[in-house]
Parts: structure tokens; C-alpha cells; sequence
């Protein structure tokens, strides 16, 4: 029977999307990222000939700060109709997608580069982070599991961190959703907060891109945050914080350990297998077309175009960070997850801005 | 992880989906299919 009334009609499309098959449950959602990333990506050009035209010096505001405000708005105002979930969910995707596309702009040569470089800094950010947040989240009183699943979230990659954990440490709903909600929050904040800083130090795409990759936890924020001050930034700080997620096994194979020598985590068989399975194996595709890339395997127009696909993949990912960002929903997870979390997310991004300063005079990066 | 599922289907993981829509751009560019991608 057709829908008569407006409540009838969503239902009608909820429904009517439930019996789709997967693929075109993904379609609604998918348009949608591209509609919102693309609008951000038309608004900076209309600003630009704006300024242009009139001859006036317009601040140059990113399509990657437009897709996200716009995505904001629209999840904060309207909502996102069941219907668009499930494509709106592809921006992990995309990001990811994104990320081995771009190791076609990196020779093996800067990777090894900055990767050794970045390691050192990474073992120092993980130490510090983990040591941070359990003395912070003892003094806060917080659950020994919410203080191990922020850890991990702070320490290695957010989200993906805090889901792998989750499993490996049996850590309640309720504590996983408290981390994830700190960690996209503080992430949320960086995107404005990290590039105004590293503009009032002068700070270099190179030095910007590897403070960022440490110092924000979660992958599409990092490579917003990133990509926000320059393109070459953006692609420091998807190196660098690739460089930070290849550790995610190592980290979360510590704390299931931890957790069953307490009888309270599940049993590891293999830590091979463990490792392997944990392994983010996008960075593989990342490394290949970086080792194809440095080998010659690409003329320039091939390089020019895997590059601009790069883009568009991280367009769709900018306006899912905006879209899936619920304020209200971060809002009703309560204040101490969230103080420990800002002041340990502080002194992570202190710490991490003092040692890339050092590294950039010492490396000249 | 690639997991084998029920009716022959398989169900691949998103890092390893990424991967393979990479390969696959990359070899329709270097064929000659997809060039003079705009941005």
C-alpha cells in the first residue's frame, strides 16, 4: 500500500531500503557524502572568485572545513534518515581508499624517511599516552576498562583502536562508547584548534603534518586536521599517523594479555595470528603503490590522476566526519571520560608539539 | 580478513576492499580506461 501521511512515508523508505539488496542500501547515503564534500568543495571556489572578482582578500577556508561544518549541521539540525546510514558508514571506506591511493605521491625513499623518524616519535607518544591517561583515569575514579580503552584510543588510533580493544579486553558497551564519544569529541575540537597553532608557530607542512599524525587519534580527523593547513601536510600527517596505526596490534595484544592474566579478557591463541589479524592491512595497498610509484611504474598524468582520485575518495570521508559527529550524543556521555580526556589529550599534544619542534630542528624536516 | 560465507558468497573486510578498488583504479588508469581525472 503506498504511504499517505509524512510519518508513513519515512517509514515506507525505511522499509522499502530494507529489502534492498546491501549494495543499493549503500547508494542514499554514499549521494549524500558526495553532495555534502562536493558543496564544501563548490563553496571554497565561490569564496575564491568571489574575492577574485572584487578584488577583495578573502581568508582561504578549506572544502575540507566546508564539508565537515556542512555535514555538522545537517546531523545536528535535520538528522540522518535511516535511509542514508549505511551509505553515510562508507566514509571508512573511502578514507582508506584514500590512503592507498595516496602512496602514489610518496617515494619509498620519504617513507623510509619519515617513517623512521616518525617511529621513534610514535614510541615516545605511546609511552607517554598510556603512562598519561591510567594515572589520570586512577585519579578520576574511572573504571579500570574505561582507562584501558582510552588509553588505547589515545595512544594508537581512536575509534578503530577502541573497537579491536573491545573485543580483546571484553570491555562493556557502555565504557567503549564513553572512549569513542571522548576521543571523536577532542577530534572534533583539534580540526579548528591544530592548524591555528601550527600557524602561529610558523611550523612547516612536513614538521605541521608529523605533529598532527601523532597527536590526533583518529584517522579522518588526523588527515582533515592535515589537510586543512596544505595538501603536503595532509599527506605528513596520513603517513604519520599510518605509521602510529600499524602499532595498533602490538598495543591491543598488551592489554588483552594484561586483561587475561586478571581473568577478565578472552583467551589469545596464536599472538602471530593475533597480530596479523589486528594489522591495518590498507597500509600494505599504501606501501605497494608507493614501491610502483617510486619504481617508475606511473607517467606523470597517471600520477596527476591517481592523486585527484585520492581526492575525491577523502571529499566523501570529510563530509561522513561531519555527518557522523552526533553533538548532543557527545554531550549525554557525561564529564569525567571527557575531562580526562581534554587533559590528557592536552598534554599528548604538548608533548607531541615539543618533540616534532625538536625532531624538525634536528632532522630539518 | 576475507571470510568464506554461506551460498559461496564472500565477505572481505573494509581495509582489504580498499585495497582492492585501489588495484582496481590503478589498472584502469594505467590501461587507459580512467585518465585526465578532474579535481
Amino acid at each position: 500500500m503506498p504511504p499517505e501521511t509524512r510519518t508513513d512515508t519515512l517509514a515506507y523508505s525505511v522499509d522499502a531500503a530494507r529489502q534492498l539488496p546491501r549494495w543499493a542500501q549503500l547508494i542514499p547515503g554514499t549521494l549524500l557524502l558526495a553532495v555534502v564534500g562536493f558543496a564544501g568543495k563548490v563553496t571554497e571556489q565561490s569564496i575564491a572568485d568571489y574575492g577574485r572578482s572584487h578584488h577583495l582578500t578573502l581568508p582561504n577556508i578549506e572544502y575540507v572545513l566546508w564539508a565537515i561544518i556542512f555535514g555538522l549541521v545537517v546531523s545536528n539540525t535535520v538528522g540522518i534518515p535511516a535511509i542514508f546510514r549505511a551509505g553515510v558508514d562508507t566514509y571508512e571506506f573511502w578514507l582508506k581508499t584514500g590512503i592507498v591511493l595516496l602512496g602514489v605521491r610518496f617515494l619509498l625513499g620519504d617513507v623510509m624517511k619519515l617513517g623512521g623518524v616518525s617511529l621513534v616519535c610514535v614510541a615516545i607518544e605511546l609511552s607517554a599516552a598510556i603512562v598519561l591517561m591510567t594515572a589520570l583515569g586512577r585519579a578520576f575514579g574511572l573504571s579500570p576498562k574505561l582507562i584501558s580503552l582510552l588509553s588505547i584510543g589515545s595512544s594508537v588510533c581512536g575509534v578503530s583502536a577502541i573497537i579491536a580493544a573491545k573485543g580483546a579486553i571484553d570491555a562493556d558497551d557502555e565504557d567503549a562508547s564513553y572512549a569513542m564519544a571522548a576521543i571523536l569529541a577532542l577530534g572534533a575540537v583539534s580540526l579548528f584548534v591544530f592548524p591555528l597553532i601550527g600557524r602561529a608557530l610558523g611550523m612547516s607542512d612536513h614538521a605541521y603534518g608529523l605533529w598532527v599524525g601523532l597527536a590526533v587519534d583518529n584517522t579522518a580527523e588526523a588527515t582533515a586536521a592535515g589537510a586543512l593547513y596544505s595538501d603536503a601536510a595532509g599527506r605528513f600527517a596520513v603517513l604519520a599517523k599510518t605509521a602510529r596505526n600499524a602499532t595498533i596490534g602490538f598495543v591491543v595484544l598488551g592489554y588483552a594479555w594484561y586483561w587475561v592474566k586478571q581473568n577478565q579478557g578472552r583467551a589469545i591463541g596464536s599472538k602471530a595470528a593475533f597480530l596479523w589479524q589486528k594489522f591495518p592491512k590498507f597500509v600494505l595497498g599504501f606501501l605497494v603503490i608507493s614501491a610502483m610509484a617510486t619504481a617508475g611504474a606511473f607517467t606523470k598524468g597517471q600520477v596527476a590522476d591517481l592523486a585527484n582520485l585520492s581526492r575525491w575518495a577523502f571529499l566523501l570521508t570529510f563530509a561522513g566526519v561531519g555527518l557522523r559527529t552526533d553533538v548532543r550524543e557527545l554531550m549525554k556521555q557525561g564529564w569525567r571520560p571527557l575531562v580526562v580526556g581534554v587533559v590528557g589529550e592536552c598534554a599528548i599534544a604538548g608533548l607531541t608539539l615539543v618533540m616534532v619542534l625538536v625532531a624538525a630542528r634536528r632532522f630539518a624536516l | 580478513m576475507i571470510t568464506a560465507v554461506r551460498g559461496g558468497l564472500v565477505r572481505i573486510s573494509i581495509d582489504w576492499l580498499a585495497v582492492l578498488a585501489a588495484a582496481a583504479a590503478v589498472l584502469l588508469i594505467k590501461v587507459g580506461i580512467l585518465s585526465g581525472i578532474p579535481w
